[in-house]
């Protein structure tokens, strides 16, 4: 299967929205 | 450890039996074919059961005999089905696995191992021993099916209740949560294969170990639930449907709809997975071709029901057969049915209404009331998970991957398979979260189908170079880890004593006393009520009646309509109810802050206080205190 590379924006605002997932996530714990 | 050696001889009779009727199905690979077999054997042992059951021939002897025939005719299989797995795992060998996928499985393997040592402690905490496994335990005690006309929990008994019932007579409670876990084991399993069948085996091994290490995966190996089951056969129903795509072979979309018959069969919400699957055959063969296609795509879907709704069957007849409702007590408006009624439904999705507002409080929230606010869901349940449930953060924890990595969907533009599982998912929750109960249990089918599209999602963006590939190597690890530990911190409150009572170092009863609030109440009627006996329970909501080594019998004003709290106003009429159900004592359970008011009243209460209030106090603990009725109240010519 050709795997296709993502576009970059795509991968900048899925880094962005994570990024904002992960760190509110940990400080639920860290609080 | 001969919970242990049951529990294999179970799994090798079932991938038997399994391997036998899946003759015609060209699978690929070992692995799919051994864990489909396994399903169907495990599924059809369910069936076996209840089919014991309703003909009242639910004892030891029988069973064996059955297991032993299944065993005898399909022994050919069973070692092919060895060899094929030897050939397997030399392969895997021979590729041979990266260095991160040996460290994955080991520490999947740890955690599993780690969980499995505490299913040989007694069950404690969540529903296993208000309902998912009281049942089940009664049957076998009974060598049959027993009507509990005085709980509907009793008719909300499927598929996975009838293998912990076959547990329960062969052996006991820790062979029925090692069943469990070999669900979980084998959902993990269904993981890999499906993310490898649908992209990679990078995307499989990586979803199955963000699966495996997820915190309310922990939480499902420790506690005998139906999640695990009712997700794996959604899982390999999904597979199933894309071999079928993929090769176009009959056999798989009959399996398929096999799968997804036993899906609904496990669990009423189950009944979503057929219905979605069919709609995605009939896509499928419209897509092919085309609305000339509209006349053929339809008698397919209706093959394609007709094999789901006949696999699913079952534990819906008996119900139908019993109170004359397959999907009792629900869809009353519908079917009616015995031993309740409107008003008590009404009180039921009251008192639920009640308890979501309740919890929903512990995110600074309400339950949801709208369609804008159920979309919500997906940040609550990853962010305040314990706001669904009566359990600490963790315990019911998602992860943050799904959340962060599931929207990558929009970057795998051109891949069918990622729509079809990420729509099947949302299909799923959707209905789920917004009609029925959003809980991060109540939409679990939907996780391993999203991790996988995640998994891929995120193995794309490591397509833009070696720093890109090494950094979602180090995201993914990081994932893991962070995922185990807090699976580990799971499992922490119970493990010591578990482990202690797997190596003889405590006794069952020490277990209970020290991590069970309720055993000494239930210690207090073992020892003060005769084996004859048959104790009245007097409490609102449910709680582990599991304990109890004696006949009981529920009346709380919001389970059972059978003792129609409506109706009776006084005492005497009270007795008069009770009659029929022969109790000999009672347990009033001490009043814990509720969550609801009881749907008809202090009346109840009241009713309570005064059959006590003529009753002999034989004990008392601080969960409640156990009286003896008096011989003109008690009559012990009843039933169970």
């Amino acid at each position: 299967m050709s795997i296709e590379r993502p576009p970059l924006w795509g991968v900048v605002a899925l880094v962005g929205w994570a990024t904002l997932v992960y760190g509110v996530w940990a400080l639920g714990y860290l609080r | 450890m001969a919970d242990l050696a049951i529990l294999a001889g179970l799994l090798v009779i079932a991938l038997g039996v399994g391997r036998r009727c899946l003759r015609a199905v060209p699978f690929e690979g070992g692995l799919e074919e051994g864990l489909f077999a396994t399903a169907l054997g495990l599924g059809l042992l369910a069936y076996a059961t209840l089919a014991l059951g309703l003909a009242g021939m639910l004892g030891r002897p029988a069973l064996v005999a059955l297991l032993a025939a299944a065993a005898a005719l399909t022994w050919r299989e069973i070692v092919a089905a060895f060899g094929g797995a030897l050939q397997g795992v030399r392969r895997w060998r021979d590729l041979p696995p990266s260095r991160s996928e040996r460290l994955g499985l080991g520490l999947a393997a740890l955690l599993v191992a780690a969980e499995v040592v505490m299913v040989f402690a007694p069950p404690v905490g969540g529903d296993q021993t208000k309902y998912q496994l009281v049942y089940p335990r009664l049957w076998a005690d009974a060598h049959r099916l027993v009507a509990t006309p005085w709980s509907f929990w009793g008719y909300l008994q499927y598929l996975m209740n009838m293998l912990f019932t076959a547990a329960f007579v062969l052996r006991g409670d820790v062979l029925a949560r090692l069943l469990n876990d070999a669900f979980g084991v084998l959902l993990a399993l269904a993981v890999f294969a499906l993310g490898r069948r649908a992209f990679s085996r990078q995307t499989g091994v990586w979803a199955a170990l963000l699966f495996v290490t997820m915190p309310l995966t922990a939480t499902l190996m420790i506690r005998a639930w139906v999640e695990f089951t009712l997700t794996a056969y959604a899982v390999l129903a999904v597979i199933a449907l894309l071999a079928w795509r993929r090769s176009g072979a009959r056999p798989w979309l009959a399996l398929a709809a096999v799968m997804a018959g036993f899906a609904a069969g496990t669990k009423l919400i189950g009944l979503l997975v057929p219905a979605l699957l069919g709609v995605a055959v009939l896509a499928h063969v419209l897509r092919r071709g085309g609305t000339a296609a509209l006349g053929s795509g339809l008698a397919t879907v209706v093959g394609f029901g007709l094999v789901a709704a006949l696999v699913a069957s079952p534990c819906y007849l008996r119900n139908a057969i019993e109170t004359r409702n397959p999907v009792f007590p629900f869809g009353y408006g519908v079917f009616g049915g015995r031993n309740w009624s409107a008003d008590a439904a009404k009180g039921l999705d009251a008192y639920y209404d009640a308890y979501r507002e309740t919890q929903a409080a512990r995110r600074g929230g309400h339950a949801y009331r709208s369609v804008w606010q159920t979309l919500r869901f997906p940040w609550d349940a990853t962010m305040a998970p314990q706001s669904f449930e009566e359990v600490g953060r963790s315990a019911y924890d998602l992860g943050p991957f799904l959340l962060a990595f599931a929207p990558g969907l929009l970057l795998l533009r051109r891949s069918p398979q990622a729509w079809l599982l990420a729509g099947l998912a949302v299909a799923y929750a959707a209905p789920v979260t917004l009609f029925m109960w959003a809980h991060p249990r109540y939409v679990h089918p939907a996780v391993p189908l999203l991790l996988v599209v995640a998994v891929e999602a995120v193995r794309r963006v490591g397509l833009w170079g070696p720093r890109a590939a090494r950094a979602v190597t180090a995201l993914l690890t990081v994932t893991v880890l962070a995922q185990a530990g807090l699976a580990l911190r799971v499992l922490r409150p119970l493990w010591p004593d578990s482990a202690r009572v797997a190596v003889g170092r405590m006794t069952r009863e020490e277990f209970l006393r020290r991590n069970e609030k309720c055993y000494a109440l239930a210690a207090l009627v073992d020892a003060k009520v005769p084996r004859d006996g048959n104790v009245l329970v007097l409490g609102m909501i449910p709680h582990p009646y599991y304990y109890l080594d004696r006949r009981f019998t529920l009346a709380s004003p919001l389970e059972q309509d059978a003792i129609d709290y409506r109706k009776i106003t006084t005492l005497d009429e009270f007795v008069t109810a009770l009659q029929q159900y022969g109790v000999t004592h009672v347990v009033r359970e001490a009043e814990v802050e509720k969550r609801a008011a009881n749907p008809v009243g202090e009346r109840v209460v009241r009713l309570w206080d005064e059959l006590v209030a003529g009753a002999d106090k034989i004990g008392e603990t601080p969960d409640g205190a156990l009286y003896r009725l008096t011989p003109a109240v008690a009559r012990t010519d009843g039933h169970a």
